[in-house]
């Protein structure tokens, strides 16, 4: 419903012309570094700020046209927004805080106060309305915020850092109950953040942006698992790097040499023998074994940290550090790495 | 009845006439019903408003229809406020009571003033009134004052030739010890040194004495009878009698000389503006002050009555039998405007600032 | 969005009348050579001339200028370390210090200078004893180095004041450093937490130079016996140069004092946004462990309590004592003395009364109406991205370069030849539009301060939610600044309360208040009334702080 043909900030020129297109009932994440103008993106779209150039358009409405000089305040467009620090007003309670978009609308008292009990319930805070954000946990006022901005059953929901305000343990249970949410409620929604493992978390497609620009934009599984450029691989898991220097091209692969090691890999971009590439590999897919094979390279421990669900070993192969999985601790005897020719990705 | 009831009127009539002709003001019965008709009166005056409250009461109760307000004011603020109320249109004073005799003469002078021929005056002398638009009220003399309990008896000079020889004779008793109005920043203490300089055969020498004993110079009296009272000053010199007077009655440690080579007399002048809302008022109100009972009023809150027959302490009358001829009141007239002239007054100015700077 | 800008224009457009019309005046009638309302006035710049060769005039501006380096040179140094004992030593007592160093920024200047005259005047009462034990008082009060002295003793707290904001706000983790790193903690002051605080020093140096050229009520009271001027008694003292008043040399001194104050003004704004960035810095804040002084503890205490002892305890205690006794000074025993008849006399006076009704009137309901036009216009610059808010910025630095006694002035000017305005001059209502005017920039500021505390997050998200910007500012911005409404209620109370200046030429029936009625009467010797109504305006005062520390109203801006 929401189409953003082109956007552009000007000082700063912090969005390069960005666009994308979202469907009723989807939910699009805006991942990137700090400085990539995710956030910006969203306040331009809920209508606080007002990009230089480009369109937005909710369904038939348009909300900002930079040729018309067309910019509908915040106030008269009626989306919900999500704050990263949630902006609870603390003079007033729960369900005053829950209310006041009802309230704005007119909304008779008896009905509002119906409305803004159904949901609360349905986000789990019933008995709690008497109480002022300061005495509710980091959580709890987080489901306050989100009821807010759903009460009035917005088109579109926005949400700033919906997760990064909250304990690593309760981020993880929040993920899992925000998806729920989202999908039980079927909102369209446009979520920021810097976690790549959030916006694979909740969102149906991903958009990743870097300085301004989108570097890629899909599903959550082709953004993990196909990559299209450095940046995106790097960005979206945890990896090793390898750098080198193309040797040998046959087909889709490629084999990339760095001193003293050698090996097959994934051609991803655009590279002429004897150029410069970097190798990544996500970290899982990093297999240690004990003797030697098909693109394995001879590695020596330099230490294992338990993480408590599994090791994370330290290994140097010549001058390279390479990290890699396993669910034992370090045996002895020695160890190689294999790097899968299909999950090492060359760029 | 019908018979004997005018004779019980006229005779009733006659005893309050008398009474009333015996000491109150002889105002012209319309002028009194207009004013009574206009039913306010706006003062604007530099007297303090504690010593004239006795005055007021006093014409509250022969005048309850006129509702007084009175304004303390001092006498820059006072020609400030009626030149640029006049100008603006805006209301005024009615009646304006000021010691600065300058400013009120210029006023006068400037044709700001209304011309009254009040029933009083026959009881004044001549010089007090000018065209009958400026009257003055007053016949305050001018003193040295001390302090009793620091200085003796012996050391505290009887005239202005006497204050130079003491002043110069011993410089170190005296010095910073002594004080004076600023002619420089005060209207009325310019007046009174212009005066001395008239006055004072030896003038000059004063001057010089003033300067050898480094004499402080205050804008206000009461900062120089505070300080004369405090001890911090011994002496003070162009001081105002009924201040003084006013202040020893509450410490008597405060010691009034009347210089006997010559005593300048100054005056509280009063004036009814043209601009007046309620001239009748004032004009009831002028005739009142200058009457017997008014005057009386006047002697007993120290401010010295000028009119001729009232007698007692602070009066005219008895200043004029103790001091008899070496009085030198200033006349109401253009005189008192020669050094509003910007030239001659600085000139003036730089003489004495010579003068005074002398070690 | 237009529509709600309209509201916002409008109060730009009457904020610059009310500002600019005393400010037009007094240019007018600087370039006249007659008062202006007198139809034989004509542009001339003879007033420039006779001031400009005015020897006392040149006298006035070198005692102002030694005067106003003289106490920047003392306030300066002394707040700075103050700030640095108090907010970061363990300084003994420093809880009730704090407000306790805050109070001469609350009295009032002619009520001080009225106490040191008792108190250490040639004939005061701790010059008389200090005479009976030692022989011979070594001070003078009527000097220009008194007066130096006394104004920068007491413009100590304001330095204090930016020093330990600034201080509080940068956390001590710096200084924690070099305290484990072995250095004492004098070394520390010297150099770790001097630099950080330098620009709070600076900002607070050309604030007290600022301040030094407007000083009235101290030149006031103790210049006059040595002829000592000062450029604001200069002025004040011109109406009887030439026996007339003449308004157009008071008006050129009025422009020579503006011209020097306003790039002064603008000075201080610049380093203001220099260092209110730096203070926004905010350290870990937290509760570290002051540093250690040793056997230093006690010789700062003592220090401390000294300057109050002789800025604050001396002249007030000056004040009471006159205000009870019928006469003072040598050869005068106490007990003998000892009344209150000062008071019942007040009474007599209508004026006083009035006076003194008038002032707890224009505190109370003037101060709350004042805070609510400041609110006005600061909800009106607030989150405001336009031209209009940039112009609001600089008409409000307008009035603080315009000291209280030329702004009481020139407002007199206006309301007598305002014609419509007219009505409202001889009633308190033209006072507390003078006061509200000169006072604008304070209470501008006490007022952004507390919409600074309100996140933009909170006003959007109502934004967001559908609320106008109306009913943001209604339900939003309005409750979460309350408390720092009532304090800047109640700290417009008491500069208010304290003014004396502004109201000195606007002073009549009707307009009279306790401040420029102290310098009235003080001008006509009237100390018996003058020191009653000291006492009271201290009292008056007193009251306003104590409510405001029971409230826990910051003092500080």
């Amino acid at each position: 419903m929401v189409s953003n043909v082109h956007k552009r900030l000007g000082d700063n020129d912090v969005l390069k012309g960005v666009s994308f297109q979202l469907s009723k009932g989807e939910v699009v994440a805006l991942l990137g570094p700090s400085g990539s103008g995710k956030t910006t993106l969203l306040r331009a779209i809920a209508g606080l700020d007002h990009p230089d150039q480009g369109s937005i358009r909710l369904g038939d409405h348009l909300l900002f046209d930079g040729a018309t000089g067309t910019a509908v305040p915040a106030e008269q467009r009626g989306l919900g927004l999500v704050f990263q620090s949630y902006a609870l007003w603390p003079h007033r309670t729960v369900l005053e805080n829950v209310e006041y978009p009802l309230r704005v609308r007119k909304v008779p008292a008896a009905e509002r106060r119906e409305r803004a009990l159904t949901v609360l319930r349905d986000i789990g805070l019933t008995g709690m309305t008497a109480r002022y954000p300061h005495q509710l946990s980091g959580g709890q006022q987080q489901r306050v915020a989100l009821a807010r901005a759903i009460v009035y059953q917005p088109p579109l929901l926005l949400l700033d850092e919906p997760l990064s305000n909250l304990d690593a343990k309760l981020r993880e249970e929040a993920r899992v109950w925000l998806r729920e949410l989202i999908e039980r409620l079927q909102i369209s929604a446009v979520c920021v953040t810097h976690d790549q493992v959030e916006a694979l978390a909740l969102a149906d497609r991903v958009l990743l942006l870097d300085k301004g620009k989108v570097e890629q934009e899909g599903a959550p599984e082709e953004m993990y698992e196909r990559p299209r450029t450095l940046f995106a691989a790097e960005f979206m898991g945890s990896n090793n790097r390898l750098s080198g220097k193309v040797m040998e091209k046959r087909g889709a692969m490629a084999r990339i040499a760095g001193t003293g090691w050698a090996l097959w890999g994934q051609l991803r971009a655009d590279r002429q023998l004897g150029e410069e590439a970097t190798a990544v590999i996500r970290l899982e897919r990093t297999l240690i074994q004990h003797t030697a094979g098909d693109n394995c390279l001879p590695a020596t421990l330099e230490t294992a940290v338990y993480l408590g669900d599994r090791w994370d070993h330290l290994y140097r192969v010549g001058e390279l550090r390479v990290r890699a999985w396993a669910e034992t601790p370090p045996a002895q005897g020695p160890h190689y790495l294999r790097f899968p020719p299909e999950s090492l990705w060359i760029f | 009845m019908p018979r004997r009831y005018p004779l019980f009127l006229a005779l009733m009539l006659t005893v309050t006439q008398s009474v009333t002709a015996d000491s109150g003001p002889g105002t012209a019965k319309d002028v009194v019903s207009a004013a009574e008709q206009e039913g306010k009166l706006v003062v604007y005056s530099t007297t303090d408003i504690a010593l004239v409250v006795p005055l007021l009461k006093d014409f509250a109760a022969l005048y309850p229809k006129v509702a007084l307000e009175y304004n303390d004011l001092n006498s820059t603020e006072l020609y400030n406020r009626v030149i640029s109320e006049v100008a603006a249109g805006a209301g005024s004073g009615d009646f304006l009571w000021s010691s600065a005799m300058d400013l009120q003469m210029k006023l006068a002078n400037d044709a700001y003033a209304l011309a009254y021929a009040s029933p009083e005056l026959p009881h004044l002398p001549q010089w007090a009134s000018w065209r009958n638009e400026a009257y003055a009220t007053t016949f305050e003399p001018i003193a040295f004052v001390y302090n009793k309990r620091l200085v003796k008896p012996e050391e505290v000079p009887q005239s202005h030739t006497e204050l130079a020889k003491t002043l110069a004779g011993n410089t170190d008793r005296w010095r910073g010890k002594v004080t004076a109005y600023d002619p420089e920043r005060s209207g009325v203490g310019f007046l009174l040194i212009t005066q001395d300089a008239r006055l004072d055969p030896n003038f000059a020498e004063t001057e010089r004495s003033y300067g050898r004993v480094g004499v402080k110079l205050y804008t206000s009296i009461g900062a120089m009878l505070e300080r004369i009272q405090s001890g911090e000053h011994l002496l003070g010199f162009n001081i105002f009698g009924s201040y003084a007077t006013a202040r020893q009655r509450k410490d008597p440690s405060l010691g009034i000389v009347y210089p006997k080579d010559y005593t300048l007399v100054m005056a509280r002048l009063a004036l009814i503006p043209k601009a007046a809302k309620h001239p009748n008022a004032a004009k009831v109100f002028l005739d009142y002050i200058l009457s017997k009972r008014g005057q009386e009023l006047i002697a007993e809150a120290a401010l010295f009555s000028i009119r001729d027959d009232v007698e007692g302490e602070h009066t005219a009358a008895s200043l004029n039998r103790e001091l008899g001829g070496t009085l030198k009141p200033l006349p109401v007239g253009p005189s008192l405007l020669v050094y509003l002239d910007h030239a001659k007054r600085l000139e003036f100015l730089k003489q004495w600032q010579q003068a005074i700077g002398t070690k | 969005m237009r529509q709600s800008s309209w509201g916002r224009v409008a109060v730009v457009l009457t904020t610059g009348l009310a500002i600019l019309s005393p400010l037009g005046i007094i240019l007018y009638q600087s370039f006249l050579d007659g008062p202006f309302f007198q139809g034989s006035a004509r542009p001339s710049l003879s007033a420039f001339r006779f001031v400009f060769a005015d020897a006392d005039f040149y006298r006035a501006f070198g005692s102002t200028l030694i005067v106003a380096v003289g106490m920047t040179a003392l306030a300066v140094p002394l707040g700075g370390l103050l700030a640095f004992l108090v907010v970061r030593t363990d300084l003994p007592g420093r809880r009730w210090l704090e407000p306790a160093l805050l109070i001469p920024i609350f009295l009032s200047p002619v009520v001080i200078a009225f106490g040191y005259v008792v108190a250490l005047g040639p004939v005061g009462f701790v010059t008389l004893l200090f005479r009976e034990a030692v022989g011979k008082a070594p001070w003078n009060l009527y000097s220009l180095a008194s007066v130096t002295v006394i104004a920068g003793l007491t413009h100590i707290p304001h330095v204090y004041l930016y020093t330990s904001s600034t201080l509080r706000a940068i956390g001590s983790d710096l200084e924690e450093a070099a305290a484990v790193s072995g250095a004492g903690t004098a070394r520390i002051a010297w150099t770790v937490s001097l630099p950080m605080v330098r620009p709070a020093l600076l900002f607070s140096g050309v604030l007290v130079f600022f301040l030094g050229f407007e000083l009235f009520g101290l030149p006031l009271i103790l210049g006059d016996p040595e002829g000592l001027l000062v450029l604001s008694t200069y002025l004040y003292k011109l109406t009887n140069r030439l026996g007339v008043p003449s308004y157009q040399l008071m008006a050129v001194v009025a422009v020579v004092i503006m011209a020097i104050a306003f790039p002064l003004v603008w000075l201080q704004r610049r380093l203001l946004g220099a260092s209110g960035r730096f203070v926004s810095v905010r350290g870990k804040g937290l509760k570290s462990a002051p540093l250690r002084m040793g056997r230093w503890r006690w010789a700062a205490l003592l220090l401390v309590l000294a300057w109050l002892v002789a800025t604050v305890v001396t002249p007030l205690a000056g004040v009471f004592l006159r205000a009870f006794v019928t006469n003072w000074g040598e050869g005068v025993r106490l007990r003998e003395v000892l009344t209150l008849e000062h008071f019942t006399e007040l009474f007599d006076y209508p004026n006083l009364v009035r006076g003194i009704v008038n002032t707890m009137v224009i505190g109370v309901v003037g101060g709350a109406i004042a805070v609510a036009c400041y609110a006005a216009i600061a909800l009106a610059q607030h989150r405001w991205q336009s031209r209009w808010a940039k112009v609001l910025d600089y008409l409000v630095m307008v009035p603080r370069g315009m000291p209280g006694l030329v702004a009481g002035l020139a407002f007199f000017w206006v309301f007598l030849f305002v014609k419509p305005l007219a009505p409202l001059r001889a009633t308190p209502i033209s006072l507390w539009i003078a006061y509200s005017v000169v006072w604008l920039a304070y209470g501008m500021r006490l007022i952004s301060s507390a919409l600074l505390q309100v996140g933009p997050e909170l006003e959007e998200a109502a934004l967001t939610m559908g609320a106008s910007r109306g009913q943001v500012t209604r339900d939003v911005t309005l409750p979460l600044i309350r408390f720092g409404l009532l304090g800047s209620w109640l700290l417009v109370f008491l500069i208010f309360v304290r003014e004396y200046s502004t109201g000195v030429y606007l002073l009549g029936p009707g307009t009279e208040v306790i401040g420029s009625l102290i310098v009235s009467l003080w001008g006509t010797g009237a100390i018996d009334i003058v020191s009653a109504l000291s006492v009271i305006n201290v009292v008056l005062v007193g009251l306003g702080l104590a409510v405001a520390l029971r409230l826990g109203v910051r003092l500080h801006e």
